[in-house]
């Protein structure tokens, strides 16, 4: 009787551990068996078995966020946002307990994305004393960061040296897009024209140096230092003045009616000598 | 009178407390004060093919390599996770942009990606190292799957990579069919 009560025991024992062996489910079926799917995926039916199925849609750089519907047959997906990818070949994985499943995609944005042609210009600023070329740079990319061909041709990327405007400014090469801004920085004076006055009622000389231009025409940078050099007969001074829209002006006080020589300077460019008279 | 000053020390006391209190405490550390964990445990075999018209310099092509290995690091640890975060320092507030559409929260990971093997050919660097276009030839990936299946694939793409900030980050991306 023992014996027969031990063999009952050891097959329910065997019952339950045959019972405890994960359930093997079989592979869900894609209904449309699709090799592309296009985002933003529209209902994708699957026929499986179960209602515990656990999916992952991987583009080629981030899993994608997906619903999961379950209906008599299966169940059918949904993407829970209407955002294109990274075109490319992805992976849907599909798990549910013991069970997991691969299926290989190549993923496309559904529809026509917005391309754009970015125009990267370097360096950012030139100067006209040295070279007016620029370095510019195409690329396509559209709304969800793919990369396209330039110009629909084969090329993705296109790489031109062009001549730069000689007019000194701020310019944008698209613009729409401050990143692709660049500054043609006006160069070095090639003279400097300078004129004096005495004003009577100050007892000052008055001495102007502009319109200062480099050899484009340009009107030299704001700020740029002039140096105004000076001598009364026995003693050389000099006084600096910043250059403002192409004028640098200094006042020279006249003592006891002296009579001075004056040149303007800005590095190795000079004016001529003028004399300055209290008249 | 002494009870007057304990209480207006105490008022005192209190409103600093409160004050404390109040002042926000930011729980991110500065960039350069942070270690990236998950770019230091990355280790791809890089090979960088100068085809430009300008050249990068030694120290540049150093840079580009080891911040290249770092986007992949990170491009990886997003492709396993979803987690956004982590690498944004590689990547163009455009690129995060985009892909900050799809974050849902990060999610367990079902296959885990490695990049093993670069041939990274540049074909564009601007004259002021800030831009660069590659065609990222024969990249090796391992993809282990939930049952520790290993599949190998081989891939070729087409980057867009900017300098932005202290390091090199990825802008745009075409995989080469």
């Amino acid at each position: 009787m023992r014996r027969e009560i031990l063999y009952i025991e050891l097959l329910i024992a065997l019952l339950f551990i045959s019972s405890c062996k994960p359930e093997i489910k079989e592979r869900p079926l894609m209904i449309k068996n699709l090799d592309t799917l296009y985002l933003p995926l529209k209902p994708l039916e699957f026929e499986a078995k179960g209602t515990d199925w656990d999916i992952r849609l991987y583009s080629m750089t981030q899993p994608i966020p997906l619903e999961i519907s379950y209906i008599e047959k299966g169940f059918y997906l949904t993407q829970k946002n209407n955002f294109g990818v990274i075109e490319g070949p992805g992976h849907f994985c599909l798990i549910s307990g013991e069970n997991y499943f691969k299926y290989k995609v190549y993923l496309k944005n559904a529809d026509k994305p917005l391309v754009k042609e970015i125009d990267y210009r370097s360096p950012k600023t030139v100067n006209t004393d040295s070279s007016l070329t620029h370095q510019k740079i195409l690329i396509s990319v559209d709304e969800w960061q793919n990369i396209y061909s330039v110009n629909k041709g084969n090329n993705l990327f296109e790489e031109n040296i062009i001549k730069l405007p000689v007019t000194a400014g701020l310019y944008r090469a698209q613009f729409d897009l401050p990143l692709s801004s660049y500054y043609v920085q006006p160069g070095s004076c090639t003279s400097i024209p300078i004129n004096s006055k005495f004003v009577k009622d100050r007892q000052i000389f008055n001495i102007t140096a502009g319109p200062l231009k480099d050899q484009y025409g340009n009107l030299v940078a704001d700020g740029t230092i002039v140096k105004f050099i000076y001598n009364d007969g026995t003693y050389t001074h000099s006084m600096e003045s910043a250059l403002l829209r192409g004028y640098a002006s200094i006042e020279i006080p006249s003592i006891e009616l002296k009579e001075y020589t004056l040149f303007a300077k800005i590095d190795d460019t000079e004016s001529i000598s003028i004399n300055l008279r209290p008249l | 009178m002494r009870f007057f000053f304990i209480f207006l020390l105490t008022l005192v006391l209190f409103f600093l407390f409160l004050q404390g209190r109040t002042i926000e405490r930011s729980s991110e550390k500065p960039i350069f004060l942070k270690i990236d964990e998950i770019a230091l445990a990355h280790d791809s075999d890089i090979h960088i093919i100068v085809d430009s018209k300008f050249k990068p310099d030694t120290l540049q092509l150093e840079t580009i390599k080891k911040d290249y290995n770092n986007i992949w690091a990170h491009l990886n640890n997003l492709y396993n996770t979803n987690d956004i975060i982590s690498g944004k320092e590689y990547f163009t507030e455009k690129w995060f942009r985009q892909h900050a559409n799809h974050y849902d929260g990060t999610v367990e990971s079902f296959i885990k990606r490695q990049d093993k093997y670069h041939e990274l050919h540049i074909k564009n660097w601007s004259s002021d190292g800030l831009i660069c276009t590659a065609i990222d030839s024969n990249v090796i990936f391992t993809y282990t799957d939930y049952n520790l299946k290993v599949d190998t694939t081989v891939a070729n793409f087409a980057v867009l990579l900017l300098y932005q900030g202290d390091n090199w980050r990825i802008d745009a991306l075409k995989v080469l069919d």
